[in-house]
């Protein structure tokens, strides 16, 4: 009996983070109007600067700025970077002559407009701020 | 060697380089930081930089030991700054322009403000990446990130691979490729050709001189170096793998020849005595020489991710010198393992540089034929035989280094490293001061602590 309730609290501390996970609103891609579907492999090699091109349409990512909390979710669920590492891995990238890290926007109501305004953006929200936002082009789930 | 010289514009003008003074070389770079917010705005142009402070000291190195380190300690040897700006024109365009503050090349006592990077970047699709201006040569493994202090561990990464070359900077065009391959688990393999052109300066140190024509000291021969290369690299997140070919034809600039040997003259009314030609004002047979010479340098870098916090890294050079037994011909390498703990990451390192038999034989040759002081003349033939060996720039040294790195809760890395260097039967890495005995078999310490940030 004693096992089984290790065994159960050990299946429960297992699940929290995925438990965790599934209540905050999913991470939602998002595309100026025309930018194709991708999938989280090809999110990831834009936002590191190996990718230029959403299914051969060049295309410009947008990042939230330093500190923003959904900024720090996405690359966690993206690219398993935390800001440091991510940071650190554009200043070498930047200094060895391939590419500026993306543009940084202070919000996501910015987000939104860059975004919807803009050819060929690429950026990222949550679900929630995706609420009563008609005509997004959602190109990818996270 | 592939003696390198000052970069040329393609009008063939030198770039204006203007001697600084450390101070006034970070003021400069400074104001330009502060410039940038409206211009990014208009031009959408990213900014960043990168610095270290690094001070070098050997209390008993046997003469100044890479230019500047002594018992006096240098901040000449590790401190670099620089200041880069990223335009992005549009997803396939880009430029960057990198303006570097660091000891010049052409003297030991000023600093250069010169630009490091200035090219335009072409992306055609997701594989492929076409330069064209002013780049880092991809010799090494660590080549793009060798004045970037935050971007790799070691205080300094070892001078007995990363010497081949005095200048790291090349005018030209680069065109690589990289994509998925199936060879690492989720690798990708890129390969990358370049070709352009090297200005430098070629560093000698001269012991005694042959006064009055030769002083003694340092002394810089301009070059201009026509290098192409092709390089592959493998990797993946654990892994990295890269080899290169590159070929360099080396002239000195002015159009004055490099002789291909120096015959021995024997002197017949001394039988037994003798002495190098090394230079066509003495007598004997006409130096045979060449426009240029010619390298080939093979490298082979790996770095591996061995799991727990434990890395390893190792490079090795090939320098091969053709059409001349003077100049360098080389191996060297080096080996390191390092232990990521947090913040803190402590490493150990070994290195080794060795000149080829030939030339090392042709230095003995020069260094141990002396005529006695009855000969007309021997005092400058045995000091013109001096200056020619030493101008073969032959090196035999090994090193190990311990040092640690940390990256700092406030943004930057302090290092810490302390190295012990054996010194062979010679290496032209040691300003031997004059009149002191040329440094053999003997081993000396070097402490090494620099800060570097990056923004």
């Amino acid at each position: 009996m004693q096992r089984r309730h290790i065994l159960l609290a050990g299946a429960i501390a297992a699940a929290a983070p995925w438990a965790r996970a599934q209540s905050e609103p999913a991470l939602l891609v998002i595309g100026h109007a025309g930018v194709p579907r991708v999938d989280a492999a090809t999110v990831a090699r834009l936002y590191t600067g190996r990718a230029i091109e959403a299914d051969n349409l060049p295309v410009t990512v947008y990042n939230l700025a330093p500190g923003h909390s959904l900024r720090n979710r996405f690359l966690a669920v993206c690219l398993q970077f935390d800001e440091e590492r991510y940071r650190a891995y554009w200043t070498v990238r930047r200094h060895v002559g391939k590419g500026a890290p993306p543009r940084e926007l202070a919000s996501v109501a910015q987000m939104l407009e860059v975004v919807t305004r803009t050819p060929g953006a690429v950026g990222y929200i949550d679900a929630a701020s995706a609420a009563g936002q008609a005509g997004l082009n959602i190109i990818s789930r996270l | 060697m592939t003696h390198a010289p000052p970069l040329r514009r393609r009008a063939g003008r030198p770039f204006p380089v203007a001697p600084l003074t450390p101070l006034a070389s970070l003021a400069l770079l400074s104001a330009l930081a502060a410039a940038p917010p409206a211009l990014a705005q208009a031009q959408d142009i990213a900014w960043s930089g990168f610095a270290t402070l690094g001070f070098a000291q050997s209390g008993d190195a046997p003469g100044r030991y890479l230019r500047w380190i002594d018992s006096n300690g240098t901040f000449n040897a590790d401190s670099v700054a620089a200041l880069q700006a990223d335009w992005r024109i549009n997803p396939r365009w880009s430029a960057t322009v990198q303006a570097k503050a660091a000891p010049s090349e052409k003297s030991d006592h000023q600093w250069q403000l010169r630009p490091a990077w200035a090219f335009l970047a072409w992306r055609p699709d997701d594989a492929w990446l076409v330069r064209a201006g002013r780049m880092r040569l991809p010799l090494y493994m660590y080549s793009e990130i060798l004045d970037v202090g935050v971007a790799q561990d070691m205080a300094r990464l070892p001078v007995e691979m990363y010497s081949i070359l005095p200048s790291n900077e090349y005018n030209g065009f680069s065109v690589g490729h990289t994509r998925p391959t199936s060879l690492l688990p989720d690798g990708e393999l890129a390969v990358e050709a370049y070709g352009g052109r090297i200005g430098t300066t070629a560093r000698f140190w001269l012991r005694d001189g042959a006064p009055p024509q030769v002083p003694a000291g340092e002394h810089y021969v301009s070059v201009n170096v026509s290098t192409f290369g092709l390089l592959t690299t493998l990797r993946n997140a654990r892994t990295t793998v890269r080899l290169g070919v590159h070929a360099a034809r080396t002239a000195r600039v002015g159009g004055e020849r490099t002789p291909v040997d120096y015959p021995f003259v024997p002197i017949p009314i001394a039988p037994g005595l003798g002495y190098y030609k090394v230079d066509d004002a003495m007598p004997g047979p006409p130096l045979e020489s060449v426009a240029r010479i010619r390298n080939i340098i093979t490298t082979l870098g790996v770095e591996q991710q061995l799991g727990d916090g434990w890395r390893v890294a190792a490079e090795l050079a090939r320098n091969q010198q053709f059409r001349t037994r003077l100049g360098s011909n080389t191996l060297g390498g080096y080996a390191t393992l390092f232990r990521e703990m947090g913040d803190f990451t402590p490493y150990v390192s070994v290195g080794r540089l060795r000149t080829s038999q030939p030339q090392m034989d042709l230095y003995r040759r020069l260094i141990g034929t002396q005529l006695p002081p009855m000969v007309p003349g021997a005092a400058q033939i045995n000091a013109a035989q001096r200056v020619a060996a030493e101008s073969i720039y032959v090196a035999n040294q090994s090193s190990w280094a311990l040092g640690m790195a940390w990256h700092t809760p406030w943004g930057g890395s302090l290092k810490v490293e302390h190295a012990s260097t054996l010194i062979g039967e010679t290496t032209r890495l040691i300003d031997t001061p004059p009149g002191q005995p040329s440094p053999e078999n003997q081993r000396f310490g070097t402490w090494r602590l620099s800060y570097s940030v990056a923004y």
